[in-house]
């Protein structure tokens, strides 16, 4: 047996082990599966909302847009400090709403502050949807990893139906106790395989980083600038990658079911900040990964590939392993939060409020864990199918949701908000981002999600002023507004 | 919103100023014949200088504003 494979089984022995021993502390009520009931600390909160923003792209797709476009994919700096800075701005609101009212899920609070149970429906129908294949591209990670750490002893089938059994498990075992905790171990893998890994393949073939930097300009000096050697990163597609992905990011379910997690508005804010640090420290040396692996291994058919392939190549085994079983708990802890999210989601917000209206906590808890076998099942068909490289799925899943911000941003911040601005905002930005996806090139260079959010922010601004305010919404920014600054 | 909160308001727009066009474009412009900054990638430093400044502005919001200090009273829910 090989020593990827060791290493396999011993890292799913660890993180069962962790799902275990949050069990324990399961409630097996709706409330704890859904958000641990509002009782996550600084550490864990900080860790979980890390590890679950950042996933396989971290390890694969990071490395291999560098190593295609260069030094420009740094634009992603933007979202790495930012969503910290948004999830303490935006999530202290409705940890407040939370916590007053009980709200579980942003779909909740969207039905309650817009007095529509239509607009609660599209957050849900919409987030679903956009979720799968953000679920399903942690999978098709996960199969390229299986490959690479077993030596191809491993398919990339049977490593996408390995990580969906065992992020069925980890969910099903734990709830959110169980997905924050096992999180948390992962976020510190991920950290040090990312930082550490990325250091060992420099100085191993290199006398220092700034040598390395030097050594890749000699041989592509193109990728120092933008727009990079295949002319990609315009200043239009820059503008679009960074605020498409930051705030999209904060419109899918398992970073806004965050909001509600913490213990604490200190808990939250501490979190915040400490998820900027730790994003935008795990990435201080991939630069240099992504360019130098141009003269190490150049013309690689996969370039999402490149790390984990250096690894192999420059490192010893076990440790490349080890390395690269931190690129699993990357994939593993974005996807079964992703998983967890959509399904306490449909559970409360569909379940709950359309087909058993009298279901108990502990109904809801057994069909959340059905839901989440069900979407599993539907995210790991995608997988199979092998949809795309995955920078493209990730910007397809956020430009999805993104068109979501101006009416979910309105409903905690503008007292004007009113339902037929959120209904005719989210319809027409969805349709928008999907006309310039599938059907037409987005003008100006501009990614659909932006043009989709954009378009959805406008017809906002136009209609609520044209309708009578929600009065819940008036009572609610007022609640916030007199909490926060009186 | 006092005066602190603004100005910590203020730069973490600035930071966001810097780091995109047209002023990106600018630094680009000097990356391409100046590629290097102190033995990294002149692009690179740019950005990473930008973001930690984010970071740090961020930080100080965190320790020193008091809307940001506010925490809630553990009483029923409504």
């Amino acid at each position: 047996m090989s020593t990827g494979i060791l290493v396999l089984i011993g890292y799913t022995i660890v993180i069962l082990g962790i799902a275990f021993y949050a069990a324990r502390k399961d409630e097996k009520n709706i409330a704890d599966f859904a958000t641990a009931d509002s009782s996550l600390g600084i550490f864990v909160l900080t860790l979980t909302l890390s590890a679950t923003y950042h996933s396989a792209y971290a390890f694969l797709g990071a490395p291999g847009f560098i190593y295609t476009h260069g030094v420009g994919w740094w634009a992603n700096g933007i979202w790495t400090v930012f969503p910290g800075v948004l999830f303490w701005i935006i999530g202290r609101r409705f940890w407040l709403m939370g916590k007053r009212y009980g709200y579980i899920s942003i779909a909740q609070f969207m039905s309650d502050v817009y007095e529509s149970d239509l607009v609660g429906l599209l957050i849900t129908g919409i987030t679903l949807v956009f979720t799968i294949p953000y679920v399903a591209m942690q999978a098709i990670g996960s199969g390229y990893i299986f490959e690479a750490i077993s030596g191809g002893l491993l398919s990339y089938e049977m490593g996408t139906l390995f990580f969906f059994a065992l992020m069925i498990v980890l969910v099903w075992m734990g709830g959110m106790k169980g997905v924050a905790i096992t999180d948390a171990a992962q976020g510190v893998f991920m950290w040090i395989g990312l930082v550490v890994g990325s250091f060992i393949i420099i100085r191993t073939n290199f006398p220092s980083v700034s040598n390395a930097y030097l050594e890749a300009f000699k041989v592509i000096p193109e990728h120092f600038s933008l727009p990079g050697p295949n002319g990609t990163l315009t200043m239009a597609d820059w503008i679009s990658r960074w605020s498409v992905i930051t705030i999209g990011m904060m419109m899918f379910p398992h970073i806004m079911l965050r909001f509600f997690s913490g213990k604490s508005l200190k808990v939250l804010k501490w979190s915040s900040v400490f998820s900027s640090i730790y994003l935008t420290s795990i990435y201080v040396f991939t630069p240099a990964v992504g360019l130098i692996g141009n003269l190490l291994m150049p013309g690689l058919a996969a370039p999402d590939t490149v790390f984990p392939e250096m690894l192999l190549q420059y490192t010893p085994i076990l440790f490349a392993s080890l390395v690269i079983a931190g690129a699993l708990a990357a994939s593993m802890s974005t996807g079964d939060s992703q998983l967890h999210a959509v399904g306490s989601m449909l559970t409360t917000d569909v379940y709950k409020k359309y087909v058993n209206r009298e279901a108990s906590d502990n109904q809801q808890y057994r069909v959340a864990k059905i839901v989440i076998l069900g979407l599993g099942v539907v995210s790991i068909i995608v997988a199979l199918m092998r949809p795309g490289l995955l920078g493209n799925i990730l910007a397809l899943s956020n430009g999805g949701v993104a068109s979501l911000a101006p009416a979910v941003l309105g409903g905690i911040y503008w007292p004007k908000a009113n339902k037929q601005g959120a209904i005719a905002s989210i319809i027409i930005g969805e349709a928008v981002m999907l006309l310039t996806t599938f059907v037409v090139t987005p003008p100006l260079g501009l990614m659909p999600g932006l043009w989709g959010m954009l378009v959805a922010l406008v017809v906002y601004v136009a209609v609520c002023p044209r309708f009578p305010s929600s009065d819940r919404a008036v009572e609610l920014i007022g609640e916030i507004r007199e909490f926060f600054y009186q | 919103m006092k005066g602190t909160e603004k100005l910590v308001y203020g730069l973490l727009i600035l930071v966001l100023l810097m780091v995109n066009p047209p002023i990106l474009g600018l630094v680009n412009a000097y990356a391409k014949t100046t590629p290097f900054t102190l033995g990294y990638p002149t692009l690179w430093m740019w950005l990473q200088l930008w973001y930690f400044i984010g970071i740090v502005v961020f930080l100080i919001g965190a320790i020193r504003l008091k809307s940001w200090q506010k925490e809630y009273p553990e009483v029923n829910k409504k």
